[in-house]
């Protein structure tokens, strides 16, 4: 494990993997919490997220078939200025315009077009989350 | 529908503010934020309500750094997740 690697706490009794993401755009910026999602292609922002920090997703050209549990729909893609998690900012981050059921309690899914800058170590036995860029 | 924060004076604790409202998304001016971790650690709430949109149309007027959150990670009874 690199020097530089950050340690949070795992919660293996949780539903999901909890995670702060700071979103830039042109308008602002919003910290949203998400679910880390390593079974994600994308990071996916809900509609009315990417509207607060400025961006219309129904103005992008850019899409893609978007494999969800049980159905394949074409959804905008929105490249962010910017993305941050666990203290690591990526520039020019792509994203999945989706909304998330209304049942879920995140706002997004940090996926692995984010996680793959980052060495990322699941400890659940020990209840922690390595991080190292 | 979204319910104004009455407190917005007072700075609390972020977690604080989640077990307020459980069952809520909560909008979040946020005070004191660790850019190393990327965590919000207090805030002031500025509205809630049981939907996220309106509160994203507010976050989108908020001049500070705001914070969208649910009350709790917890899912509803009989519910799982697989995104």
């Amino acid at each position: 494990m690199p020097s530089r690697s950050k340690v949070f706490s795992l919660d293996p009794n949780k539903s999901l993997i909890p995670v702060e993401v700071l979103l830039e755009g042109p308008k602002g910026r919003l910290l949203v919490h998400m679910a880390l999602d390593t079974g994600a292609t994308y990071t996916i922002v809900p509609v009315g997220t990417l509207r607060a920090i400025g961006y219309d997703p129904t103005a992008s050209a850019a899409r893609v078939e978007f494999i969800a549990a049980g159905s394949v729909e074409r959804k905008p893609v929105i490249t962010v200025r910017a993305a941050q998690a666990f203290g690591v900012r990526i520039p020019r981050l792509p994203v999945v315009c989706h909304d998330l059921p209304p049942q879920s309690p995140v706002r997004g899914l940090l996926g692995l077009n984010f996680l793959k800058h980052l060495s990322l170590h699941l400890d659940f036995p020990h209840r922690l989350l390595r991080i190292a860029k | 529908m979204v319910s104004t924060a009455m407190t917005m004076s007072r700075n609390q604790r972020i977690e604080r503010l989640r077990r307020a409202f459980p069952n809520e998304w909560l909008l979040i001016q946020v005070d004191r934020f660790d850019p190393h971790t990327t965590t919000p650690l207090t805030g002031r709430l500025l509205a809630h309500s049981k939907r996220p949109e309106p509160l994203e149309k507010q976050a989108a007027r908020t001049k500070e750094l705001a914070y969208l959150v649910f009350g709790s990670d917890t899912l509803p009874k009989g519910y799982a997740i697989a995104f």
